[in-house]
């Protein structure tokens, strides 16, 4: 996003406002991260919205039910409703809570779910940073939504939220690691850490081969990515307190758990954080182990240097002369965009990314049900169940996976 | 289920084994087993037709025989207040004019705050004038709304003339009586008086 942010600077933007290319650069970068940002909380809020909606329903098919059917066509407009009940709500708080870290922790879980959108990618170019550290970043990054359960347990002064947050704390030590482990076998594999370089290792050929549609996806590459998919899987469920590892938040013997105090926006904050940090494990999920983009629709070629704000930039400069109004400038920018994606090129790079982004999103959206449907067949286990999987069985399993990946990488570079 | 399904139930039940890391990998494929198990069955139960009906828009099939609302068929009724009577809990009121076949039933009430839809008041009516349609969704949001009329409204006119009628119906019995006495005095007459 960097290189295309400076490009756009000086080429699109620099061309058609000389004036502009005077201010500093950095502002230009706030400007395009602050209106990234902005698109991520509103994919953010979409997801918890779709999702919530997606999984009451398949809830209720599963329980051979309905599930909500009745707020506009098919229920559709249910979650709606269900966000304007709770803005509407009144916001409480405990007289005992610790009132700064009972204000602190929603935003802090909510940051911790935020913050690896950042580097995730929806398609090849449609990504926000293209960051050489992703994964390193996603995985480090993730451990803040648990300080701030961790506040929220400790804050409100109750002891649900106490057992809850002292149970995550307990299983967050148990899965970390072993997903860690599942993540090195990928790294190890592609030798890297960037996303990007990930998926493009998974669209190319194996041991020397050309390996037509899917079978160039990591799971297909090796056993031990395979084993490992299933294990960040587990893991996965475990780290975004999914069935059956719901135990910080278990509503048989804890009431909400760690989020049983908050009411109303700031608990909506817990529950779209939740919603976001599902979609990060299957989107993951998914661009580690399943191919990315490389998905079962194929995508047509592309030279590796083609960019649509290459194109855009070109089709702007080229229309300059024309356009020397203020109107006709604006004209002009939004015209050129438009004309450049409707030439052959940029046909093919918008075609592209559409069916990357498809791509992309069925697999995790696929993985998202798998959730699911596990939450509504899948008993909560124990505490000490979830420390025995994660340490003696997942734990054991992935540093048998990660010495295969090594072996394999040795034998066959 | 399938056979698949019982021998992975069997694999799972397997009885744990002596050697401990035999006992951990039995574990694990218990686990794995069951969870495949688990999410099998609720698969096919996510493809199921639901059984939640759409109550409002799709309404349920009342099977025949169904007790619900009264009906009255007041032409037949007879002013026996049977059912009245008969009624466990006391929520039928009946009133009215005349008595057999030339009635004119002015109220009957049924309180559905108290009924219990027993039956008793339709099996005890001689002219099977009441009966229990298949009428449910009887809720109501006050006590007085739980008051059900049936009998039609009566004007004035209505009442005043069949009480008219009632008068001219006894007016000629009385007539009738006072010829049929008159015709056994005279004869007696005739015939003399009895021998005692």
């Amino acid at each position: 996003m960097d290189e295309f942010i400076q490009h756009f600077h000086t080429t699109a933007v620099g061309a058609l406002w000389p004036s502009l290319l005077s201010v500093p650069i950095w502002i230009t970068f706030a400007v395009a991260y602050a209106v990234g940002a902005a698109i991520i909380l509103a994919w953010m809020a979409v997801m918890a919205l779709a999702w919530t909606y997606g999984e009451r329903r398949i809830a209720g098919f599963i329980q051979v039910r309905l599930g909500p059917n009745r707020v506009g066509p098919q229920g559709i407009l249910q979650p709606v409703a269900d966000a304007v009940k709770l803005l509407a709500k009144e916001d409480t708080m405990p007289d005992v809570a610790s009132r700064a870290l009972f204000d602190v922790a929603p935003f802090l879980v909510f940051l911790g779910a935020m913050i690896p959108f950042a580097v995730l990618p929806f398609s090849e170019r449609l990504v926000l940073t293209n960051m050489d550290l992703a994964l390193y970043y996603i995985l480090a990054f993730q451990a803040i939504e648990v300080i701030g359960i961790l506040m929220a347990g400790w804050g409100p002064g109750s002891k649900w939220t106490l057992y809850g947050g002292m149970r995550l704390a307990a299983q967050m030590l148990s899965y970390e690691i072993p997903l860690g482990l599942c993540v090195l076998v990928i790294v190890l594999l592609a030798g890297s850490l960037n996303l990007g370089d990930i998926v493009r290792w998974q669209s190319h050929d194996a041991f020397g081969l050309h390996t037509p549609w899917i079978f160039g996806w990591a799971i297909f590459r090796s056993p031990a990515a395979f084993a490992a998919f299933v294990m960040f899987y587990v893991g996965g469920l475990a780290a975004t307190k999914r069935a059956p590892f719901d135990l910080p938040e278990a509503e048989s013997e804890l009431v909400a758990g760690y989020h049983t105090e908050y009411s109303g926006l700031r608990f909506s904050f817990f529950f779209m954080s939740e919603y976001a940090a599902m979609y990060v494990i299957c989107a993951l999920a998914a661009v580690l182990f399943l191919g990315g983009w490389h998905g079962p629709i194929p995508r047509p070629t592309l030279p590796e240097d083609a960019s649509l704000i290459t194109l855009w930039g070109e089709a702007i400069r080229a229309g300059i002369p024309g356009a020397q109004s203020f109107l006709g400038k604006f004209a002009l920018f939004f015209s050129s965009l438009i004309r450049t994606v409707l030439t052959p090129d940029g046909l093919r790079i918008v075609a592209n990314e559409v069916i990357g982004a498809v791509n992309l999103l069925g697999k995790a959206f696929g993985l998202y049900f798998i959730m699911i449907w596990a939450r509504w067949t899948l008993p909560r286990i124990r505490i000490d169940q979830v420390m025995y999987l994660c340490l003696k069985v997942l734990l054991p399993a992935g540093l048998v996976c990660v010495i295969w990946a090594l072996v394999q990488v040795v034998i066959f570079p | 289920m399938s056979s698949g399904t019982t021998a992975a139930a069997a694999q799972a039940k397997r009885v744990p084994r002596r050697n401990p890391l035999g006992r951990y990998f039995a574990d694990i494929w218990a686990g794995i087993a069951t969870t495949y198990l688990g999410m099998r069955v609720t698969i096919t139960y996510f493809f199921r037709e639901p059984v939640t009906l759409r109550y409002p828009e799709v309404r349920p099939a009342i099977p025949p025989g169904h007790r619900g609302l009264h009906a009255l068929d007041e032409s037949k009724c007879t002013l026996c207040h049977l059912c009245e009577n008969n009624c466990p809990v006391h929520c039928i009121t009946v009133e009215g004019l005349g008595r057999a076949r030339e009635t004119l039933v002015t109220r009957y009430d049924v309180d559905y705050s108290k009924c219990l839809f027993c039956n008793i008041c339709a099996e005890v009516c001689p002219t099977q004038c009441v009966s229990l349609t298949e009428r449910y969704n009887l809720a109501a949001g006050s006590r007085e709304a739980c008051q059900f009329h049936f009998a039609r409204p009566k004007s004035d006119e209505e009442v005043a003339g069949f009480k008219a009628l009632l008068a001219q119906r006894e007016a000629e019995r009385k007539a009738r009586m006072a010829q049929k006495e008159a015709e056994r005095k005279a004869k007696e007459q005739q015939e003399g008086p009895k021998p005692q």
